[in-house]
């Protein structure tokens, strides 16, 4: 019978099908899905964000729903709103697209503050409230947004507060040109997409879920997330450090990582391995010259100088 | 726009380290540089974090050759030539801003901060004096803070770890230091030898004009400090004779050659020997003083001209320490052939009639030269003259005439002055001696100051020899007993520090003296730590020769660098007990001979290393996953046990790994 371990490792290998190229973005947001986290795409338009959100939900077997996020998006039009209902002479919930198992928030930056928090609110709660009631979100719930980068025209730049409850940030990339090439010789994505069998169900992708936060953080381990933690608050560059939080994203994520290795422990590599991820969208550098891999820069500047305990 | 990728590691904030550092180095030197080059400077470091800021391209060689060559052109014009402290500093400063407009690498960084030295070493040149060994300290540590800020590969350390790191690094180098300056040999001269331009220094000149000794009793800088081996004999006696000053040209006083080829006149003392030692301050001349009248042994490169006056065989540049005996009961060329004196009875004709003629009534009513000296001394009491800084200015031809009978109020250049005139006409044999006259006690020394600046005159009497007379003390004697306050009392221009005692009280001035003393124990044990007082310090030590000097500084540094040594062991040895996985792991990376960055010493990474180096095999990757075992499949810290099986197998891991050896070998 099949390990879980290897049903996950199946799953990944199909998307690698429909994903050309992009192994890592692909693995890291296949490991935010097992952290029980949220993933934030940040890229260009057109080189497939959506494609690997609905890849991910096919695969899981998971309900999925999407999101165009537009400036006059209100929040209502993604939690939902109660409408009176004449017939029964109450009021009737009438869910919004965030009931569902992964939510596809496209082009999150686009919509108003209000609406952002809206989604973000429910992201962190795993449930919404609305007219005094609360009512939980489906299980697993997991959001991927999209953001164009903030150079771009007509975006509302996420807070970082608000940032911080994404639990990974991955960009794309345009293709190599072997695979941009494969990718326009081949079929249409969305009918690959369409074709594609689910290889997980929910209570599958549960236990995984669960065996991954059950890898093994040594204390040297956590010390080493710790250290980092220290160097981004220490660093003149950085404005802000790393939150707690991040702190706990990084050890999920990475646990999430070395489960993905079939390893039961994990090892400064798998922080290594997602820490940039974790923490490039966190980090605010002081100055704002090279705004766009400003982050980026900087975790990688975290770790070359934090010693591996 | 173009961007550079060689300047993207050195990005605006690394580069405003290293740019502030420098500007604040060069400060003390562009506030000596004509405003200009200042400008010039300051224009091109802002220049370069311009550049940075913005991404932007260094400026093309050509243009930067253009920039360095008309800035050292017109720093050539300006100062005439690079020979010198002023023009050399300058240039060096030009050039550590054209060096920052072409630095892209690492290295040229490096160079910046080694510039940033230069230019401290250059304040040295320049003064030496104790506040400014504060400024080297810290222009140190700075320097090092950023040194250590260049080490790191990408990120900018937090300041204040440098800092802290430099301190402790410059701490450590404060042995040696005292090592060197202690039995580094000396060579004659002054701890840095180089020429100076002799601008800006106080001190008597070697020449008199009426107006000159009074203004430069309005400074209360300090001119010597001496200090007693006995007791100090009492402020009328310290007459401290400097230049003596016989040609006289209606208006001014000078010296005459030394090269005349007169001797030395015999001295005949009595009374005591006073033994002191004067610590003089730079002043550029040649003359150096001394208690009246000063007495064999002379110092070191000293010699007494004809006019008894002690000189230096090379203008006084550093502060200098003098060891002199004298004796205040003295008898000079009582025997003295009347041809040798000539000169000090010319006069030049036809000035100061009124004078001439006082003087010839007064030689009528006198019986012999003292009576003369006498009448005139009386005339200067009786008649209303008045002691004052602020003398009216003499005009004209008859200067001595108009002093006398008009304006009758002058300082002691003027009284002397006219009192020499009045024996030159009655043919005595008279000079002027300038010199400084009296001292104020601080502490264990006295301290004289510009403001003690004195003249007075000598007169030869014929088989008494040269005698001193000081018409000042006939008009006031407060002047001679107290010092220049007391004779003055609240004159404006004279500085705080030269008011009489009774002024004294106040905080700040006795801070100042204070601060005197420091600085006078600066003075008298670092900075004139020169050969002969290094003699005398390692003699006691029993170090006598050069030979025995050298091998005393290479044991001393031998001792300093054995202590830094074990310094250093101990600290390192100390750190991997906390820890002794992280000692295992370091180990296995030694054995292996591997050099890992310590960020990357995770487990895939040593295996990628070893595997890099040829080293991976079931060995290696059984003892690899038993250290990744403990380290980090584990909930607890592995117990002393565990950690014992991981040591054995590391020791037994090398010696199974030999060099392969020639077959049949």
């Amino acid at each position: 019978m099949d390990s879980t371990h290897d049903r996950a490792r199946r799953a990944l290998d199909a998307a690698g099908e429909i994903i050309l190229g992009k192994p890592v973005p692909l693995r890291l947001a296949f490991a935010a899905l097992l952290a029980r986290g949220h993933l934030l795409i940040e890229d260009v338009p057109g080189v497939g964000k959506t494609t690997l959100a609905q890849t991910l939900a096919r695969l899981c077997g998971l309900d999925y729903g999407r999101v165009q996020f537009t400036s006059d998006l209100l929040p209502a039009d993604i939690v939902g709103l109660s409408i009176y209902d004449r017939n029964a002479g109450a009021f009737r919930w009438q869910p919004g697209p965030v009931f569902t198992q992964v939510l596809l928030a496209d082009e999150l930056n686009r919509a108003s503050p209000k609406t952002q928090s809206a989604l973000l609110e429910a992201m962190e709660e795993r449930a919404v409230t609305a007219d005094g009631d609360t009512r939980p979100l489906p299980e697993p719930f997991f959001v991927i947004a999209t953001q164009n980068p903030l150079d771009q025209v007509g975006t509302f730049a996420l807070p970082e507060s608000q940032l911080d409850r994404f639990l990974l940030r991955v960009s794309m990339g345009y293709p190599e040109a072997r695979d941009e090439q494969a990718l326009l010789a081949g079929e249409d994505r969305r009918a690959v997409l369409a074709r594609l069998q689910p290889l997980l169900d929910a209570p599958q992708l549960e236990a995984m879920q669960q065996a991954c936060a059950a890898v093994l953080t040594s204390p040297a381990l956590v010390s080493y997330i710790h250290a980092l933690l220290a160097a981004s608050r220490e660093h003149a560059d950085i404005r802000l450090g790393l939150s707690p939080r991040a702190g706990l994203a990084i050890r999920a994520a990475a646990q999430a990582w070395a489960w993905l290795d079939d390893r039961e422990h994990v090892l400064p590599e798998d922080v290594q391995a997602v820490f940039v991820a974790c923490a490039a969208h966190r980090l605010q550098p002081r100055q704002a010259h090279h705004e766009s891999h400003g982050g980026e820069h900087l975790a990688r500047v975290l770790l070359s100088t934090v010693a591996v305990p | 726009m173009a961007r550079d990728n060689a300047t993207e590691w050195l990005a605006a904030p690394r580069i405003g380290r290293i740019l502030a550092l420098l500007g604040l180095l060069s400060l003390p030197h562009m506030l000596q540089m004509p405003p200009w080059a200042s400008a010039a400077v300051l224009l091109i470091g802002a220049w370069r974090l311009w550049i940075a800021r913005r991404g932007l391209r260094l400026p093309p060689l050509l243009l930067r050759l253009l920039l360095a060559g008309a800035l050292a052109t017109a720093l050539a014009l300006h100062y005439g030539s690079f020979n010198g402290l002023e023009a050399g500093m300058a240039l060096l400063v030009a050039m550590t801003a054209m060096k920052a407009l072409e630095t892209r690498s690492r290295r040229d960084c490096r160079l910046l901060i080694y510039l940033g030295f230069l230019l401290l070493l250059g304040q040295v040149l320049r003064s030496q004096d104790m506040p400014w060994l504060v400024w080297m300290l810290l222009g140190v540590v700075l320097n090092l803070a950023v040194l250590i800020d260049l080490q790191h590969p990408q990120a900018l350390l937090p300041m204040r770890g440098n800092l802290r790191r430099a301190g402790l690094l410059a701490l450590k180098a404060i042995p040696l230091a005292l090592v060197f300056f202690v039995l580094f040999p000396r060579i004659p001269g002054p701890l840095w030898g180089l020429p100076q331009e002799g601008s800006g220094r106080t001190g008597l000149s070697d020449s008199m004009e009426p107006g000159n000794v009074s203004q430069l009793a309005q400074s209360d800088a300090v001119a010597f400090r001496v200090r007693f081996d006995g007791p100090a004999p009492p402020n009328r006696e310290l007459y401290w004779r400097g230049p003596v000053l016989s040609r006289f040209d209606g208006i001014r006083w000078d010296p005459l050659p030394d090269e005349g080829g007169l001797p030395v006149p015999a001295l005949q003392t009595s009374g005591p020997l006073i033994d002191y030692e004067i610590q003089l301050e730079a002043h550029g001349r040649k003359y150096l003083l001394a208690l009246d009248m000063p007495l064999a042994p002379l110092p070191a490169q000293t010699y007494l001209n004809a006019d008894y006056v002690l000189k230096s065989r090379q203008p006084v540049m550093d502060a200098r320490l003098l060891p002199l005996r004298a004796s205040t009961r003295w008898e000079l060329a009582a025997d003295a052939p009347r041809w040798q004196l000539g000169n000090y009875r010319r006069m030049p004709s036809g000035i100061n009639p009124q004078t001439q003629a006082l003087a010839a009534t007064w030689a009528a009513e006198s019986a012999d030269s003292e009576a003369f000296v006498d009448r005139v001394l009386r005339h200067f009491r009786q008649q209303p003259y008045r002691y004052t800084l602020e003398p009216p200015r003499l005009t004209g031809r008859h200067r001595i005439d108009q002093f006398l009978f008009e304006t009758r109020a002058g300082f002691c250049e003027h009284y002397a002055a006219a009192f020499v005139v009045l024996m030159r006409f009655v043919g005595l044999p008279a000079r002027v001696v300038t010199g400084y006259q009296g001292s104020e006690p601080n502490g264990d020394y006295h301290i004289v100051r510009q403001s003690d600046a004195h003249a007075w005159a000598e007169v030869w009497i014929e088989g008494r020899g040269w005698m001193r007379v000081d018409p000042t003390a006939a008009i006031a004697p407060e002047r001679i007993e107290y010092g220049l306050g007391a004779a003055l009392g609240d004159s404006a221009l004279l500085p705080g520090l030269a008011r009489g005692y009774e002024r004294r009280r106040d905080l700040a001035a006795r801070l100042l003296l204070q601060w005197d003393r420091l600085d006078a124990a600066w003075n008298r044990t670092v900075l004139a730590f020169g050969p002969s007082l290094q003699r005398d310090f390692l003699r006691r030590f029993g170090v006598n020769e050069l030979r025995d000097m050298l091998y005393a500084l290479v044991a001393a540094i031998a001792l300093v660098g054995l202590l830094l040594a074990a310094q250093v062991t101990w600290a390192h040895r100390r750190k991997p007990e906390a820890d002794p996985l992280r000692a295992i792991r370091e180990r296995l990376l030694r054995r292996a001979g591997i050099e890992l960055p310590p960020a990357q010493r995770g487990p895939r990474q040593i295996e990628a290393a070893l595997r890099e180096a040829g080293l991976w095999d079931a060995d290696s990757e059984r003892l690899l996953a038993h250290y990744t075992r403990l380290r980090y499949a584990r909930r607890e810290p592995a117990d002393p046990e565990l950690l014992r099986g991981l040591r054995r197998a590391l020791r037994a891991w090398p010696a199974r790994r030999r060099p392969p050896r020639a077959p049949g070998g």
